[in-house]
């Protein structure tokens, strides 16, 4: 009888418990609609209270950056409320700081739709669009990164060097977004194809899935996101700064650098004269640091580059080389051998890495002179 | 429940029986929590809250279902199910009538869920035979004193940075440090207090 009870009452307690929460979900439900406006117009005037404003733009085919998955850890869906504004929660205060928040910021994952509510979405993402793809090839570039070349299915997607995009996971029981760097140049994806430098992330979600793609897998991804690219900079010096898998969106900068190079030695080879376009005096130079030889991809493709190509210069660093890697090279981390190196103050400064790396030599490169407005940071 | 009995319950379990620095429990957020003491304290509003209303609601089922029918071996079961319906519920009550105060505290709901001082205050109460005032009583100073120690680590911890702290101990062995040393000053408070008391 106890064994009966025992297996009984815990059921009906659960049962019951289920019940209560159903009812209490029940008149929680968030009742009526406000109107929802993007850039003064309106978009939908029936959105139904308690919805997130990501949730919104989205339903809207607005795709906001949000690499963390809406979960208010990247910041990056912050945008202006023109009316609507509700209080701020702890991780807006974290992300926003108190003056952006009386302007009006918000993140667009935190915040609800309360009331009649008209957000500023910049132009560039009202641009972003969702598109389809299909895996064309995987190649392992070190124990822990592939590179995955897929095949858009559709339109084609217009980035530029640099930029990322977001790969949306589904399935029964979950389902998240990412933010994955092109590494491929512009050109490719004029035929259609993109690679993405994905690092298995030790019990990651989404790179553990997009490890496990097999040939011809769709996937569903949003872009083009970001600030970080060189194009249409006049600048003629570019240093890129990368750590670890950042290397991704500078492999798509160099390689579009070396075919714009290309078109200009063409171009000069063909004129009688012989003189220089602007363009080929350009200069790179990439600063890649990496725990290991093992984990510094595609470095023997750089060490040739910079041998042959005077405009490009090449500096690795490990920060814990093993024996076995014979490494002579510099070693630490890259703000320590920045710190010796004249920078030129007009140089154009590209980051990816992570976000330490990165505050350290943003602050290293303001005491040398360098303008904030010079700097883009891409922080993984 | 006399005046005495009240008075030294509370101080018991906001001071000298300190839920997190005398029992170890709910430690996960104190050595985690950001250094923003404004966060701390909403957390530490948001424990008092349900560990306040669980441990009364756990009385209830206890003295009402569990006991009469024999079943009191299956308690952690039945108050990890209440605790985390409890949570739940609050979160969407918050959510619907009171934005406000969900966006200060409502949001932290979720994590405590799995709270292990919550589950402990309500264990423990079970376990010393409280009324039902006592076990309020007893579960609202733990909260508290569990938003005392998150809020004052979350101060100190802000300092941190500032400082020049062995990098091989790093924040989270310096955290284990700092609630140590709050241990010892709870403990001597107590002390302090016992001596007056008995001359």
């Amino acid at each position: 009888m106890s064994y009966l009870l025992s297996l009984l009452v815990p059921v009906l307690f659960i049962a019951a418990v289920c019940l209560f929460l159903t009812v209490v979900a029940k008149i929680c439900q968030q009742s009526g609609t406000a109107e929802f406006r993007v850039n003064g117009e309106l978009k939908n005037s029936e959105v139904s209270l308690g919805t997130s404003l990501l949730e919104a733009c989205q339903e809207e085919g607005i795709y906001l950056p949000a690499a963390c998955g809406g979960r208010g850890n990247c910041g990056l869906c912050k945008l202006k409320l023109s009316s609507g504004t509700t209080k701020a929660d702890m991780f807006e205060k974290i992300h926003l700081g108190e003056a952006a928040l009386e302007e009006g910021f918000r993140l667009a994952c935190r915040s609800k739709l309360r009331k009649n509510t008209d957000i500023a979405v910049p132009l560039e993402l009202l641009n972003v669009k969702k598109f389809e793809a299909a895996l064309k090839s995987a190649v392992k570039l070190s124990t822990d990164v592939k590179e995955l070349q897929f095949e858009i299915l559709g339109d084609k997607m217009d980035f530029k060097a640099g930029q990322y995009i977001q790969i949306y996971y589904q399935s029964n029981d979950d389902k998240a977004i990412r933010a994955y760097s092109v590494s491929s140049p512009p050109s490719q994806m004029e035929k259609g194809l993109f690679t993405l430098d994905v690092k298995l992330v030790d019990g990651g979600l989404v790179s553990t899935w997009l490890h496990s793609l097999k040939e011809g897998s769709q996937i569903d991804f949003t872009g083009p996101y970001g600030e970080m690219t060189a194009a249409d900079k006049k600048h003629k010096d570019i240093i890129l700064f990368a750590g670890g898998v950042g290397i991704a969106p500078m492999r798509s900068i160099i390689r579009e650098y070396l075919e714009e190079e290309s078109k200009v030695s063409k171009k000069t080879s063909k004129n009688k004269k012989g003189k220089k376009s602007q363009k080929s005096q350009k200069r790179l130079m990439l600063y890649y640091g990496a725990k290991n030889l093992e984990a510094l991809y595609e470095h023997n493709y750089f060490l040739e580059l910079s041998s042959k190509n005077n405009n490009f210069i090449y500096k690795p660093v490990l920060s814990e080389p093993r024996l076995e890697d014979g490494w002579e090279g510099l070693t630490g981390m890259i703000d320590e051998h920045l710190a010796e190196q004249p920078v030129s103050v007009s140089s154009l400064i590209l980051i990816c890495g992570p976000e330490a790396m990165g505050e350290k030599i943003i602050n290293l490169l303001s005491q040398k002179g360098v303008s904030p407005e010079n700097i883009i940071l891409d922080a993984l | 429940m006399t005046l005495a009995n009240a008075i030294s319950i509370i101080f018991a379990s906001v001071i000298s029986e300190n839920i997190l620095l005398f029992y170890f429990l709910g430690t996960c957020p104190l050595i985690s929590l950001s250094r923003d003491p404004e966060a701390a304290f909403n957390m530490g509003v948001a424990v008092t809250f349900v560990t306040t209303f669980s441990a009364a609601a756990n009385f209830v089922l206890d003295r009402y279902l569990l006991g009469p029918l024999g079943l009191q071996h299956l308690r952690l079961l039945f108050y990890i199910v209440v605790i985390a319906a409890l949570t739940q519920a609050l979160e969407m009550f918050l959510d619907r009538f009171l934005p406000a105060v969900y966006v200060s505290f409502g949001i932290f709901m979720p994590l405590l869920a799995v709270n292990c001082a919550i589950l402990g205050v309500s264990i423990f109460a079970s376990l010393r035979e409280y009324s039902f005032a006592e076990t309020s009583l007893f579960a609202f100073g733990s909260g508290v004193g569990w938003l005392l120690v998150v809020s004052a680590m979350a101060a100190i911890k802000r300092r941190i940075p500032k400082e020049n702290i062995p990098p091989s101990l790093g924040e989270t062995g310096m955290s284990m440090v700092i609630a140590a040393m709050m241990a010892m000053s709870f403990w001597a408070v107590s002390q302090v207090f016992k001596g007056v008391a008995l001359s």
